[in-house]
């Protein structure tokens, strides 16, 4: 008799177990940085306005509070930050694969739309880099700003070239935008169905030239090169704006 | 007879001139040693992130005196001239104040030895051009290197296992068996916890402001240097760029730079390629760690080649004479343009950086004096 039950709770708990992994799927989310709409290559030139032309060696950001919104509203939560980097996409085929983040053991069903914020939120930038282990998102020391009391949520680096003589020497583009004032966060409207045991993805994209708009044309990049203080706030939240704005289902 | 005589006693001389063969280890001829090791903990400061401890080599005070005996004998080398600590010094801050290290046989190095200190907390590589994912992995290189110690594991591996003490010492901090279980793999990670031990973090910067000492006073110019060294909002003073690769606790950062020292004409001109030889792509060629600024009171001379002999010439080039290129870091592509009384208070915030204790500290020091 004991036996019996003994083999009847193995077949219940095999079965229970089976069923919660066929009731799960995984949701890629797949962001691609752009420039005018073609994928974005470090270090290759583009045209910045009908003067400049610019090069990016590095862009980066942190995301967070990604929730998905299922059909019927209810929200699955996939993480409260995170870390997208496009730093070594030097080519184009890397590009254009671009970034992905993955979140395995989701509830199979019909989603309609997915919540992202860009920054790390006050709470979370309440912390520092010293706080966390290798690894975490949040333990990159080059992205803790001390004298801000912040991490730079977005981090855009770049080079000018302003005479047309092909070298990228007339200056430099560096956005680091942080503190509380610039956190952007979004809800997107995407509607899909997570198959049990399969794998949605999400395709995910900013445009960099899109974030330096500024009324009819870019912000001028010689007169504002930099977003490096937290005296310049100015220019950080107009980056921060134009970024959520641009941030969109690709 | 008498030529029987001497034929014998030849033969007895040669024969005991001739060096004893190595004996096989004997199995299990360390199984009478105890081997129960004390695990050891570090105490790190509030404010300094957790230091990753491979699960496969936990910190022991027996595994740490080990490596503290390995790092310091130079049976590792050739010619047994050198050993860690040659180009390690502890009254460096665990380097040798030499523009490039000096290896066996007079040979010359081509870079400048890092300092060995929080080097636990660096998760990006080791090296100046970060090729090591660990520290285990970095301590089996200069035993092969044909500059630094110029031997082979086999030797030795051979020599440790003819010991008088080592054996006995592996035992007690690994529990191996026989002398025969000696190998590299033990030998670096005994190094490589003596290593995780050199920690500094009694600066007078961390007495202020890591564990808010109030008898710890900055004089002006220390304060100034610390505004420019951080980039306070709302300071009248420039933005002298440190922070970005020599961010606070550690002072040094997980990434390789062009800080503009060299001048080239393009990327695949740099005499050392530094990152890109590790990596093979030309934008990383001229990149190097931004290695820690804790103790540089004793760690002259600067950067990867030792080119700087002094402090001030190192805030100069970054104030004055910093080099473009393509791949320069972006933080450096503007001009700092420091006044000479704005340099001398970066340089006096630097020295808020020294903890003497990191080279008094007998724990660090030479066993075998």
């Amino acid at each position: 008799m004991k036996k019996k039950s003994f083999f009847f709770a193995l077949f219940a708990l095999a079965a229970l177990s089976s069923c919660n992994k066929e009731g799960k799927g995984t949701v890629v989310l797949n962001f691609k940085a752009l420039y005018d709409g073609s994928p974005l290559v470090m270090m290759e030139p583009y045209a910045y306005n009908d003067t400049l032309d610019v090069f990016f060696s590095g862009f980066n950001f942190y995301v967070s509070n990604i929730r998905l919104i299922k059909e019927d509203g209810e929200p699955v939560e996939l993480t409260d930050i995170d870390f997208v980097d496009f730093d070594d996409m030097d080519n184009l085929s890397l590009a254009q694969q671009g970034f992905t983040l993955s979140f395995p053991d989701l509830p199979s069903g019909k989603y309609k739309a997915v919540q992202i914020g860009i920054g790390v939120p006050m709470m979370l930038n309440e912390t520092r880099a010293s706080d966390y282990p290798s690894g975490h998102p949040l333990a990159k020391d080059s992205h803790y700003w001390d004298a801000w009391e912040s991490y730079i949520f977005s981090m855009t680096s770049g080079k000018i070239d302003a005479n047309g003589d092909g070298v990228f020497d007339d200056g430099a583009v560096l956005y680091h935008c942080g503190s509380d004032e610039v956190y952007r966060s979004k809800e997107l409207t995407y509607a899909f169905t997570l198959d049990k045991k399969g794998t949605a993805v999400i395709p995910l994209k900013v445009d960099l030239h899109h974030c330096f708009k500024e009324g009819d044309g870019y912000i001028d990049v010689i007169a504002h090169p930099a977003t490096h203080t937290i005296d310049n706030l100015t220019w950080a939240m107009k980056f921060m704006d134009n970024m959520i704005q641009d941030f969109g289902i690709d | 007879m008498k030529s029987k005589l001497l034929f014998f006693s030849l033969f007895l001389l040669v024969f005991s001139c001739r060096p004893p063969e190595p004996q096989p280890p004997v199995k299990g001829d360390l199984e009478d040693i105890p081997y129960a090791p004390t695990a050891y903990h570090l105490q790190l400061p509030e404010g300094f992130p957790p230091m990753d401890i491979p699960a496969d080599n936990p910190l022991t005070e027996e595994g740490i005196d080990l490596g503290r005996h390995l790092f310091y004998d130079p049976i590792l080398s050739l010619d047994s001239t050198v050993s860690c600590s040659t180009c390690h010094l502890q009254e460096g801050a665990f380097t040798d104040n030499k523009a490039v290290s000096d290896g066996v046989m007079g040979l010359q190095g081509t870079r400048s030895a890092m300092a060995i200190m929080n080097l636990g907390f660096v998760t990006a590589g080791l090296f100046w051009d970060g090729r090591s994912p660990s520290l285990e992995d970095q301590a089996l290189q200069p035993v092969t290197n044909p500059v630094e110690m110029r031997n082979d594991w086999a030797t030795v591996e051979q020599r440790l296992r003819r010991h008088s003490d080592y054996p006995a010492m592996f035992r007690k901090a690994f529990g191996i068996s026989d002398s025969g279980e000696i190998s590299k793999e033990l030998v670096v990670k005994a190094i490589a916890q003596f290593e995780r031990t050199l920690l500094t973090f009694n600066s007078k910067f961390d007495k202020k402001f890591l564990y808010n000492d109030p008898t710890v006073e900055f004089t002006d110019s220390e304060y100034r240097g610390f505004e420019m060294f951080f980039d306070f909002p709302g300071s009248a003073l420039p933005d002298a760029q440190c922070f970005h690769c020599h961010n606070a606790p550690l002072f040094g950062n997980n990434d390789f730079f062009n800080n503009g020292i060299e001048e080239v004409a393009t990327l695949d001109d740099f005499p050392d390629l530094g990152r890109g030889e590790i990596t093979g792509k030309t934008f990383d060629n001229g990149k190097f760690r931004a290695p820690t600024l804790r103790n540089l009171v004793f760690t002259a001379p600067y950067m990867h080649d030792g080119r700087f002999e002094t402090l001030e010439e190192v805030i100069d080039q970054y104030s004055d004479h910093v080099h473009f290129a393509d791949n320069l870091d972006e933080n450096l592509s503007f001009p700092i343009n420091l006044s000479e009384s704005q340099k001398q208070d970066l340089i006096n915030f630097l020295y808020t950086l020294t903890d003497s204790s990191l080279v008094l500290d007998e724990r660090f020091s030479n066993p075998f004096e």
